[in-house]
């Protein structure tokens, strides 16, 4: 039987109905959970999906339809319901043009060595439930709950312009969620850790340690005051640093966003956006991070600095905001899943180191906090009205150049054309990372990033939070 | 039809996994024909189709669980049950699971499914959407701006069900519509900008409801232009309803999940029949309520589900319970199960949360209550707010100072945070009289004292 999914005879048959332009993206992913929750094993999961979406230009009107029933018949019907909505696009829509680059034709698989789907389950129970009893060992943890997550995901590129990239990349990791308890207050502390790779990262660690680790810091956290409500000196840490950019900068810098008007920093290329300290990274292929070689319309993720020495030197672009708002395609445009269109999304965002070591960004700190990305939750923007905020792990006071005490519920708030301009000192310790468990959110889809940077030091930040 | 594929291949993966060794099965699928429009720079940039059913099983072995989540509609049946039933061999045993749910059947009925929303065709979505946009364009200029556009928005409609089957011969289907719209308003005046954004769900296609939200969306979209941090301090602070509503359902809904009572992280553990929140306030889960995102006559369990106060005069009165929970206290689920997803087993969680004031105050009285304080009408960050201890935070993207009762000014770029027991406890001052959907959560106005806002 023929595969019903065969992306070169769906193109063929859109070509056939005519449409100008099509491309096809087949999907194939399996995620595995284990969720063990105070001891008791939760969920063992398996979950797989198989697809195709079709997205086809008429006109220049876009039109997107998606099936996972592998029956041609289904797979016609999707073809034409592609068709047909970029027809019904003619009376109220927008003409849209792609951006014609050079042909992509590559396969790709991310480095692993022993494939997760291989090993045995028992064997991953075991891990999780030590990493649970390590965990519930520390004084004061009265609940826990424990994941294990592997994502194995196949996609394929094919379009008219005789594209044809496929890209395989296995992700997994662990984490771990601690609650700890002092009198009557409790506090949450989740930290996980991933890895693009195979069962050997699991191997690799000793997940007891990393449990007892966020074990602490929950229980530690549970006897810590909120912080008083103000305007700080912040030392962000390598992973709150990532998030900051993320938020504070990365959403905004999406081509998308700028298009459609909805972005701060529409008509400031070359503009000084930030300290001359920073430079800001989006790239496919960092060392920690998420692995995205090629994006979902076929083109190479290219390394983009958006920010050069504090200028805005461009934005992350898909083909068609290439286009219409000027620039080249940067490998930026990624969808969930094969039943999403197309959005204009990060992949690893993060910041080039400087040149001071980070004990050096304390020195002459006389009252801060050190803002710690251990338990963070993460973050989020409004790219129109410039505001972002995100939210810390358990924090430290700092006073005269020393870390004091800690405190809990931080949350950091910013003006995005504002806060990078504070940036007044930038270490020399890179550092990205990536999750199997959480990611991006927009418009309704979910996609795996990275994000990293340095210690950097900010003059002036806002930061309140719950209590 | 893939809801008669959909208990076909039910029918199918029990047998086969009875056979292979399984003790129980229980098979949870759902299908969704989804119709999406997308908008940017006040044009429609694409439409969207897809018609897809996916599908959970969870085997027991005993007392040991496993579950697979598909969606492939034609699978190799034998092999992937016998996958399933390996794994569950392997688990570790639960020695509370006390079997799949039984006895299933349908509690209060509610109107959830619109023939007009199933027969909506792409053409007739965008025109409704091009509606939205020019609405919101002449409202937010009948409201003073030199120009109101939507930047980026989005209109989905969605025509599913979702279908329960388990092992001892039960299966129960439901079918359901959705409709929800998102935009993003952004108006200009002198120089200066600013935006709003609308969130809104129904299971039926109302236009004229949808039209009327717009309205309102876009002339708030002229009153945040210039905003500003503000001192820090202690503020009073008028919740807008849908901002109650986020941080309700962050904050509040997941600490009455009987899970979380009994693995020892939500604070009303060992608070039944005790004074919660104020007397002021009671909440019910309330599936019957007419085309609520929420509504629906059984959970994800098969088991009935039923009107009931949670809390009644500030007073918890019961937790939510699926089958798990319920029989670990030997009692009975009260129909509140429900999945994060096809494969994941059910947690307690409301149908519609739906939180009303017994004194109510009109929007107006509420702001001529305040005498230093901020109305917050949109926020980033509120769902970082932890459930665990009752901490309430949030940034405000879209505020308006108010003094004596008096409206002075837009802010934005502050933190507002507290406790939500303290909120809706001894700090509720006032609640509003308009109880207002967004999603699931059904909420009014809040006016809270001694809120801590972190700005200058």
């Amino acid at each position: 039987m023929p595969d019903p999914f065969d992306p070169y005879a769906i193109l063929s048959y859109a070509e056939k109905l005519g449409a100008d332009f099509v491309d096809v993206r087949v999907q194939r992913r399996l995620y595995e959970t284990i969720h063990l929750d105070n001891g008791v094993l939760r969920e063992y999961s398996i979950d797989k999906i198989y697809g195709v979406g079709v997205r086809i230009y008429l006109d220049g009107y876009m039109g997107f339809a998606s099936t996972n029933k592998p029956d041609w018949e289904s797979v016609k019907k999707t073809v034409e319901d592609a068709l047909c909505a970029a027809k019904a696009m003619r009376l109220t829509g927008k003409k849209q043009e792609l951006y014609k680059r050079k042909t992509s034709k590559d396969s790709r698989t991310s480095t692993y060595k022993v494939s997760a789907e291989e090993v045995d389950p028992s064997t991953k129970i075991n891990i999780v439930v030590e990493a649970y009893k390590r965990c519930r060992s520390v004084e004061g943890i009265v609940s826990a709950l424990i994941r294990y997550g592997y994502e194995h995901d196949k996609r394929q590129y094919v379009s008219s312009w005789g594209d044809d990239v496929q890209v395989e990349t296995r992700l997994i990791g662990i984490g771990i969620l601690a609650i700890g308890k002092h009198g009557e207050v409790m506090e949450r502390v989740y930290d996980a850790d991933s890895a693009v790779a195979g069962w050997e990262f699991i191997e690799s660690r000793d997940w007891g340690v990393f449990a007892e680790e966020v074990g602490k810091l929950a229980s530690e956290a549970s006897k810590a005051p909120a912080i008083k409500p103000g305007v700080y000196t912040a030392i962000l840490d390598n992973e709150m640093v990532g998030l900051m950019l993320h938020e504070a900068f990365g959403h905004a810098s999406e081509a998308d966003e700028v298009e459609a008007n909805g972005s701060i920093l529409r008509g400031r290329i070359g503009q000084q956006v930030a300290n001359p300290l920073v430079t800001i990274v989006d790239d496919g292929m960092i060392e920690g991070g998420f692995w995205i070689p090629y994006d979902d319309e076929g083109t190479p993720k290219r390394r983009v600095a958006t920010v050069e020495k504090g200028v805005l030197k461009g934005f992350l672009h898909s083909l068609t905001t290439a286009k219409s708002i000027g620039g080249e395609p940067t490998g930026n445009a990624r969808a969930m899943a094969y039943s999403y269109p197309v959005l204009v999304r990060q992949t690893n965002t993060f910041m080039l180191p400087g040149d001071a070591k980070p004990e050096e960004l304390f020195e002459d700190v006389k009252q801060g906090v050190y803002i710690r990305g251990r338990g963070a939750l993460g973050g989020e923007v409004n790219p129109a009205m410039g505001t972002f905020t995100f939210i810390a792990g358990p924090s430290y006071i700092i006073e005269n150049g020393e870390i004091k005490n800690m405190v809990r519920g931080v949350m950091l708030s910013g003006m995005i054309l504002e806060t990078l301009r504070n940036v007044d000192m930038v270490a020399n310790d890179l550092k990205v990372k990536t999750s199997v468990f959480g990611g991006c959110g927009k418009g309704g889809q979910m996609v795996r990033v990275g994000d990293g940077g340095p210690h950097v030091r900010v003059s002036r930040i806002t930061i309140g939070g719950g209590r | 039809m893939v809801r008669e594929v959909l208990l076909d291949l039910a029918k199918r993966f029990i047998d086969k996994l009875l056979e292979k060794g399984a003790s129980e099965a229980e098979f949870f699928g759902s299908w969704a024909k989804v119709r999406a429009a997308e908008i940017s720079d006040g044009r429609i940039k694409g439409i969207s189709v897809s018609d897809a059913g996916k599908y959970g099983i969870r085997v027991a072995v005993g007392r040991r669980l496993a579950s697979i989540g598909l969606s492939d509609l034609s699978p190799d049946i034998d092999k992937l049950a016998e996958t399933l039933v390996k794994i569950a061999r392997n688990t570790p045993e639960d020695k509370d699971f006390p079997g799949f749910a039984t006895n299933y059947s349908r509690g209060v009925l509610s109107s959830t499914y619109d023939e007009k929303i199933a027969g909506l065709e792409p053409e007739e979505i965008a025109g409704l959407l091009k509606n939205v946009i020019e609405t919101a364009g002449d409202a937010g200029r009948g409201a003073g701006a030199d120009e109101t556009i939507v930047t980026q928005g989005g209109l989905e409609v969605i025509d599913g069900g979702k279908l329960v089957v388990n092992s001892f011969g039960e299966h129960l289907y439901e079918e359901n519509t959705m409709l929800s719209t998102w935009i993003e308003i952004k108006s200009r005046k002198d120089g200066g900008e600013s935006t709003f954004y609308l969130e809104y769900g129904s299971r039926r296609l109302n236009e004229d409801e949808i039209l009327r939200e717009t309205i309102e969306a876009a002339k708030l979209s002229t009153r945040f232009m210039g905003g500003k941090p503000i001192e820090s301090g202690k503020y009073e602070v008028l919740l807008h309803p849908h901002v109650t509503a986020k941080f309700l359902e962050t904050v509040l809904a997941p600490a009455f999940s009987a899970l979380h009572i009994q693995r020892g992280r939500s604070p009303l553990k060992g608070k039944i029949d005790k004074q919660v929140l104020s007397e002021n306030i009671d909440i019910l889960d309330d599936p019957s309520i007419d085309w609520g995102v929420g509504s629906c006559s059984f959970d994800d369990e098969g088991i009935p589900t039923s009107r009931k106060y949670v809390v009644s005069h500030g007073v918890l009165e019961t937790y939510l319970y699926d089958h798990y929970t319920a029989r670990r206290e030997n009692k009975y689920s009260t129909g509140n199960g429900f999945r994060r997803s096809v494969s994941s087993p059910p947690s307690p969680g409301f149908t519609n949360m739906y939180v009303v004031g017994r004194n109510t105050m009109k929007w107006e009285e509420l702001i001529g209550e305040i005498k230093k304080g901020i109305i917050v009408y949109g926020v980033i960050g509120y769902w970082t707010s932890n459930f665990v201890n009752g901490g309430t935070q949030a940034t405000v993207t879209h505020g308006l100072l108010v003094e004596d009762g008096e409206v002075k000014g837009p802010i934005k770029g502050v933190v507002i945070g507290g406790n939500i027991y303290e909120w809706m406890g001894k700090d509720l001052v006032g609640v509003g009289d308009k109880v207002v959907p967004l999603g699931d959560i059904h909420a009014p106005a809040m006016l809270v004292r001694n809120v801590d806002v972190a700005g200058r």
